[in-house]
């Protein structure tokens, strides 16, 4: 059997699914709230991915190392009240790198970051409870990775096609600007789509993966055959 | 004095149900549960909790919201301290349900607890009123009508969501994307029907 396919080497690499196979958006439809009205502009969407990386961790740390010993029906509240109070340091140290009236323009957004589902589900996980806390980290990691990029994607092309700008810089390259893409329907248009090319490009890779997983599988169960005796003495 | 908080109420719930729906218009309380819910029983009790949760926690919010404003508290605290009310109302709630409920109910029940009082529905709410400085008839009526165009919302995407499964939808395009493309269509209606315009 092939290394890569031991059951260990799997559950190695299942530990980073949250980026790409399990996004948190795209795949598992957590976090919705943000993709959907906190992605008007890139760096409201930097401001929440920087509290998603900022509780997620903490949540994922704290849940591999308490977890057991939280009651089931207690734990929401204790991630909530956690994510809540970490929340504080964040706003206070992103408004020394932000300016106040794009902190202010996301509005509740940027409090609601401590009921975010994505929280939830690593605090809930039984992987981020029976995992060590170092591994706990790194899921709560690329979790984090993974919404902050599904955020980013679609705030990349909200702000670019409906202001005409990225990260407020203007672009003069872009053929149309739709003022109608920063509203919130649009947001979900957005993500829709973004949404089936991600399910799409996953599909194509696991076809592609198959196939080439099959013709190895054919090439090691049909050796050449002999040469017939005719050609051989010629 | 009643007629007038009875009346501020009504009104605040019906814009909160309506144009100023929590889920077709801020994308507040959309999860998994939302998401693949399949029974209207499991929906409705989901939708009842939320609805009497939001309203008793904007009640307890808007008492906290002046105690704040007269200790001068700055705004970066008031999300921690609706959090807290929210949780002090979950335990009760939950404690009131375990010594009157009967066990399987409490079993039954326990599951969807949390998720529908640890919600981005529940504390928007609170958060949004506290912005709108409303006032104690309006921040109530504001709850009432979130938790219930919510639950109207909620059974709209479960019916879409039947019917989006019976058709003919691209591979890529089923599951989360259709929905999100399905309430994407609702939430431009509701934005029509708000009197909003497109700018050019």
């Amino acid at each position: 059997m092939s290394l890569l396919n031991s059951t260990k080497a799997k559950r190695f690499f299942r530990r980073f699914d949250g980026v790409f196979q399990q996004n948190p958006v795209f795949v598992l439809g957590l976090g919705i709230p943000f993709a959907v009205c906190a992605t008007t502009s890139l760096r409201h969407a930097a401001i929440v991915s920087i509290a998603m990386v900022c509780t997620g961790v903490p949540v994922s740390l704290l849940a591999s190392l308490l977890g057991r010993h939280i009651p089931k029906w207690l734990r929401t509240t204790v991630y909530a009240l956690v994510s809540a109070l970490l929340l504080i340091p964040v706003r206070t140290y992103l408004q020394n790198y932000f300016q106040p009236a794009t902190l202010e323009a996301l509005g509740i957004y940027f409090s609601l970051m401590s009921v975010n589902t994505v929280i939830f589900y690593l605090g809930q996980s039984n992987r981020v409870v029976q995992e060590k806390p170092w591994w706990a980290v790194v899921i709560g990691l690329c979790a984090s990775l993974g919404f902050s990029l599904a955020l980013f994607l679609i705030a990349f092309f909200r702000e670019l096609f409906g202001t005409g700008s990225i990260w407020g810089y203007p672009v003069e390259l872009v053929p149309v600007k739709l003022s109608g893409l920063l509203m919130p329907f649009a947001g979900f248009f957005v993500l829709g789509f973004l949404g089936a090319f991600w399910q799409f490009a996953a599909r194509a890779g696991n076809l592609l993966a198959e196939y080439r997983r099959s013709r190895k599988a054919k090439q090691k169960a049909s050796p050449k055959e002999p040469r017939p005796a005719a050609e051989r003495e010629e | 004095m009643d007629m007038q908080f009875f009346s501020e109420f009504m009104v605040m719930a019906i814009s909160a149900l309506t144009i100023e729906n929590a889920v077709f218009t801020r994308a507040l309380g959309i999860n998994r549960t939302l998401l693949s819910a399949q029974r209207q029983k499991n929906l409705l009790i989901y939708g009842g909790i939320l609805t009497l949760i939001t309203t008793l926690a904007s009640g307890i919010c808007w008492w906290v919201t002046e105690l704040l404003a007269g200790w001068e508290v700055p705004g970066m605290f008031r999300s921690v301290s609706f959090l807290v009310c929210i949780s002090v109302l979950y335990l009760l709630f939950r404690g009131f349900c375990k010594l009157f409920l009967p066990r399987q109910a409490m079993q039954y029940f326990s599951g969807v607890f949390a998720l529908a009082v640890f919600n981005c529905a529940v504390l928007g709410s609170v958060l949004l009123s506290a912005l709108q400085a409303f006032t104690l008839s309006q921040f109530m009526g504001f709850g009432f009508g979130t938790g219930v165009g919510f639950t109207a919302a909620a059974f709209l995407l479960m019916e879409g969501r039947k019917r989006i499964e019976l058709s003919r939808v691209p591979k890529a395009f089923q599951g989360l994307p259709a929905t999100m493309i399905y309430i994407g269509l609702l939430s431009l209606t509701f934005f029509g029907l708000s009197g909003h315009l497109l700018l050019a």
